[in-house]
């Protein structure tokens, strides 16, 4: 057990290794310099620019940076200096993007919760009445949203659920940017819980909703393959009720399955963050990520694209830990 | 023979497909006595498991139906039974064993877990009384270790042993009727064996009647009292297994013997096959549903639908011709 | 006796199956499946022609009577006409800077399939190719191919995507679509890869194969005359359904900045500029809606597909593997 989760660790530290040198390699054959913009500006000097590369260490041959840049990466003690400065000014890129990794959090885990509280039981009931007009609207709807762009989406909410929606009532629901107003630190507690929500709610729907449908979809397949097999018809000659079938017999194994795709998701729904935040204003890791892409500002993508990295390859490993634990035919070895 | 415990009459099992009703089961009648070892032999599609899920009431509306017939168990009617009060016989009063015993358990929970579950469904009795009864089932049918065997998950034991498990699980509530729908076709052959010897030796001493499924004559030879041959849904032949064995009447059943391969005689004629497939189902034609395939045949088998006739005292075939005709070049000599 | 073997006759299968399966047939009304099955295949079908239209229109989109969907659009007076609301002139109307929508839409078309196509191709070529060696072969070649996969698979899809899609840009000048496939194709291959080797380790141990073996073919032969046609089900579901993803991915991509840019038209990016409108109180709705419905149409119509063809070729696979 130990020595598997040691070996898993040890693969997922080479995938972070690869990952880090795919997206290093592409970086610096991006033609952009990230000293673009101080040498488009006539008041800087030659001289400055030229210290400035030598500082940032671009005037190194991009192995010598890569390793530079690793050797300092890993040290993520050094807090705040670790992941180098960001090309842009004075900020330390880990001080940067650990301040935005609150707000990706919060619509990440919203979304999630939103998914996995709506998406299971929806397949699961979608598969106990299959054929009903529950399960055919539902099912549609789930087809429908999965085939649509996050975007499309996050823009059609803002323009229902936000403009014409204020435009109607007269009210403002909810607002389309941003993750709090510039009042909120002047707002009362209950105040500042309703203005919190009434800006997560698009985004994070958003987000869920391609969640719900995938997540639906699956469990509704793994529920019927349930349904069909020879222990549940055991199960059904002991003289169990239904709901007992259901409940003790069906569900667990139905559920094993989908505890794969979920953790497989968090990969899509931070990259679904990415989107979102840019549509939403959202001050995330997502937004600075493509921010800092535009700008060639490659310590920030770096550390973004590592800290994403990082957590698919926890979460793959703490959903095959949860799916050993829930199924006892897996083992370890 | 001592009283009826299970009496089926003209049942008719049929489901819905895409491309038509399929008369699954298609007017059958048979009886089944207190402590009787009865054998339902067929091919794949004759409607013997459609039977066996009938009396268990596990067709399941809509797509399968019960449209005709009666059943009755201990004078009770099952068909009339509240969905409560079925499910009290399922299990407690008529337990039921399948096909596969790799994955008729459920993979995520203790064998002792699916035990106990059975026993306290039936029995008012507590979780550690039950945990008693469950290990006392597990070594009734010879698994050693019984205790520690309890926590061990499906995927731990064998076919074999699987399958034992299941026997112990359907004789723990000590039922009056076991169904045993090909209990032994996944195993290999000495596993077979073993199993069969089981179960016969633990219904014998508790009297319990057993409905044996399953497509092998050579299984039910020597376990069962009785023999019903099925075809396409209906009832071929059914007599005592010395009957059924020596005085054959149906060509079909004759086809089955002549196919059997035996392993304690030395076989002077070719191994019979029996040509063609059985017939679709779906809107069978009138007449005699084994006709295409049989050597027999003639006009009226066409015409008219052969019913059950009883020749001799509880002998009982479905065929005009029967008993006239000279099976032994299709069967081979008498055996046995 | 065994039993006989089944499709003698071919009335006899439906019957067959009832007694095989027992209780596993999910019961249902005669009508309900017949009405399940049509349903599906109905959509399957129907998926088939609507997409065959779409494709129909972005082939022949020079021969059709559409206005240049790059040029600004003036009126008798020389003024662009920009923004102008469906009408009988233009029947989606003109965006911000006086060009057809539909021809845009339909222009847009050939680039988002063209880009999807390609990338569909791909990955079917990467992954049969990948999944083939790794499971004909097996031992450290198989390790170290599925190995690489599961690399390949682990990767964030869109933050790679993003950087890799500025790289190829710069590498591909001009040519955004072909570069835009070479991204997809070159991320998405990994599951593929997976259900081929598995189709592959089960069939190389078929009699079939030992057959040919014996009869001294070459494996390049055996790979290709007698494993591939049979493991070509799966390989034709997924394909279909990357086309899928491809498109979605591709409007993700164009929506950021790093797919097609414009002048050249493509829905993602069409979509996303109408939205952006929108969003700031534009009224143009006409700009997000007619490609983003044509955008989910094609998108649907390839799931639908994929699924109706997954139905009939393989229909062991039932559960969805996203």
């Amino acid at each position: 057990m130990l020595q598997y989760v040691i070996r898993r660790l040890v693969y997922g530290m080479i995938t972070l290794l690869a990952l880090s040198i795919i997206t290093f390699t592409l970086l610096q054959n991006t033609g952009g310099d990230p000293l673009d913009r101080l040498k488009s500006n006539p008041r800087i000097t030659q001289q400055a620019i030229q210290e400035m590369a030598e500082f940032y260490g671009l005037d190194q041959p991009g192995t010598k940076q890569y390793l530079t840049w690793v050797g300092n990466f890993v040290q993520v003690w050094n807090y705040p200096t670790a992941w180098g400065r960001s090309f842009q000014g004075p900020q330390q890129v880990q001080e940067l993007v650990l301040n935005r990794l609150g707000g990706t959090a919060r619509l990440m885990f919203t979304a999630l919760g939103l998914a996995v509280m709506i998406g299971i039981p929806l397949g699961i009931y979608q598969a106990i009445k299959q054929y009903s007009f529950f399960d055919q609207a539902t099912t549609t709807f789930s087809f429908v949203t999965f085939s649509t762009p996050i975007f499309v989406l996050g823009i059609g909410l803002q323009i229902i659920l936000a403009l014409k929606l204020e435009q109607w009532t007269g009210v403002k629901f909810f607002y389309t940017s941003g993750m709090n107003s510039t009042s909120y630190s002047d707002l009362s507690f209950g105040a500042r819980i309703g203005d919190t929500l009434q800006h997560l709610v698009l985004p994070a729907t958003s987000i869920a909703l391609i969640s719900i449908a995938g997540y639906s979809r699956y469990q509704r397949a793994s529920m019927l393959e349930v349904m069909h097999s020879d222990y549940l018809r055991t199960a059904k000659a002991k003289g169990l009720s239904r709901r007992s079938v259901i409940v003790k017999h069906a569900l667990r194994n139905a559920l094993i399955p989908i505890i794969t795709l979920v953790s497989l998701d968090v990969a899509g729904v931070l990259g679904g963050a990415v989107i979102t935040e840019s549509i939403f204003a959202w001050p995330g890791m997502g937004r600075l990520y493509i921010q800092a892409i535009f700008l060639n500002d490659w310590p920030i993508v770096m550390a973004v694209v590592m800290l994403i990295g990082f957590m698919v390859v926890v979460m793959n490993l703490l959903a095959d830990l949860a799916y050993g634990w829930l199924d006892p035919r897996v083992r370890y070895d | 023979m001592s009283e009826p415990l299970l009496q089926v009459s003209n049942l008719r099992t049929f489901f819905s497909t895409e491309e038509g009703i399929v008369r699954a089961v298609d007017g059958l009648s048979f009886t089944i006595h207190k402590g009787e070892k009865f054998g339902v032999v067929g091919e794949s599609g004759s409607g013997k498991s459609v039977t066996a899920l009938s009396v268990m009431r596990l067709i399941e509306p809509p797509a399968g139906e019960i449209v005709t017939g009666e059943i009755t168990f201990k004078g009770e009617d099952l068909l009339g039974l509240k969905d409560e009060e079925m499910r009290k016989v399922r299990g407690g009063q008529i337990a039921m064993i399948f096909q596969d015993p790799m994955t008729a358990l459920n993979p995520v929970y203790t064998i002792g877990n699916q035990l106990i579950e059975t026993i306290m469904l039936h029995q008012s009795v507590g979780k550690s009384a039950a945990a008693e009864i469950a290990i006392q089932a597990l070594d009734d049918v010879h698994i050693p270790n019984p205790k520690v065997r309890m926590e061990d998950y499906p995927h731990q034991l064998s076919g074999g042993m699987r399958q034992r498990v299941m026997i112990a699980m359907g004789l723990s509530c000590d039922p009056d009727l076991l169904i045993a729908d090909e209990p032994t076709t996944a195993l290999d052959v000495t596993t077979q064996a073993q199993i069969l010897d089981l179960m016969l030796v633990l219904t014998e001493e508790r009297n319990t009647a057993v409905m044996l499924i399953t497509h092998d004559l050579g299984v039910v030879a020597g376990f069962c009292d009785n023999i019903q041959v099925m075809y396409a849904g209906r009832l071929a032949e059914r007599g005592t297994t010395d009957f059924i064995f020596d005085d054959t009447l149906h060509p079909y059943t004759a086809g089955l013997l002549g196919s059997m391969t035996r392993l304690d005689e030395v076989r002077e004629e070719r191994l019979y096959s029996i040509r063609g497939a059985p017939p679709s189902l779906i809107d069978p034609p009138n007449g005699c549903r084994f006709r295409s395939r049989c050597d027999f045949a003639k006009e009226i088998c066409t015409r008219d639908t052969p019913l059950p006739r009883e020749i001799s005292e509880d002998h009982w075939v479905a065929c005009h011709f029967a008993p006239d005709l000279d099976l032994i070049r299709v069967k081979g000599e008498p055996v046995g | 006796m065994t039993d006989r073997p089944r499709g003698d006759d071919p009335n006899s299968y439906s019957a067959l199956d009832i007694e095989a399966e027992g209780l596993t047939v999910e019961p249902i009304t005669q009508w309900q499946l017949f009405k399940s099955r049509f349903v599906r295949h109905r959509l399957a079908m129907l998926a088939a022609v609507v997409l065959g239209v779409i494709l129909l229109l972005a082939v022949f989109a020079d021969v059709l009577p559409l206005q240049n969907p790059t040029q600004q659009l003036e009126d008798e007076g020389g003024r662009i006409v920009n923004l102008l609301s469906p009408r009988g002139d233009y029947w989606f109307g003109t965006d911000e800077l006086g060009q057809d929508v539909l021809a845009r839409v339909i222009y847009g078309g050939r680039t988002s399939l063209t880009v999807a196509v390609l990338t569909g191709l791909m990955v079917a070529t990467f992954g049969t190719l990948v999944g083939s060696i790794a499971g004909y072969y097996g031992g450290w070649i198989d390790t170290l191919l599925m190995r690489f996969t599961d690399l390949i698979l682990s990767l964030p899809l869109l933050p790679v995507a993003i950087v890799a899609a500025a790289w190829l840009r710069e590498t591909f000048q001009g040519r955004e679509a072909l570069s835009l496939a070479v991204l997809l194709g070159t991320l998405l291959w990994g599951t593929l890869a997976r259900i081929v080797r598995a189709e592959f380790l089960s069939l190389r141990e078929k009699e079939f194969v030992e057959a040919a073996r014996a009869a001294g073919a070459r494996d390049r032969r055996i790979i290709f005359r007698h494993i591939l046609p049979n493991a070509l089900s799966p390989i034709i579901v997924n394909a279909t359904l990357v086309i899928g993803t491809a498109i979605i991915l591709e409007a993700a991509l164009s929506f950021l900045g790093f797919g097609v840019r414009p002048p050249e038209p493509a829905w993602g990016q069409m979509a996303a500029n109408g939205g952006r409108l929108a969003v700031g109180g534009s009224g143009a709705w006409w700009l997000v809606l007619f490609p983003s419905v044509a955008l989910i149409v094609t998108v649907l119509s390839v799931n639908f597909l994929g699924d109706g063809l997954r139905d009939a070729l393989d229909p062991t696979q039932t559960i969805e593997r996203k």
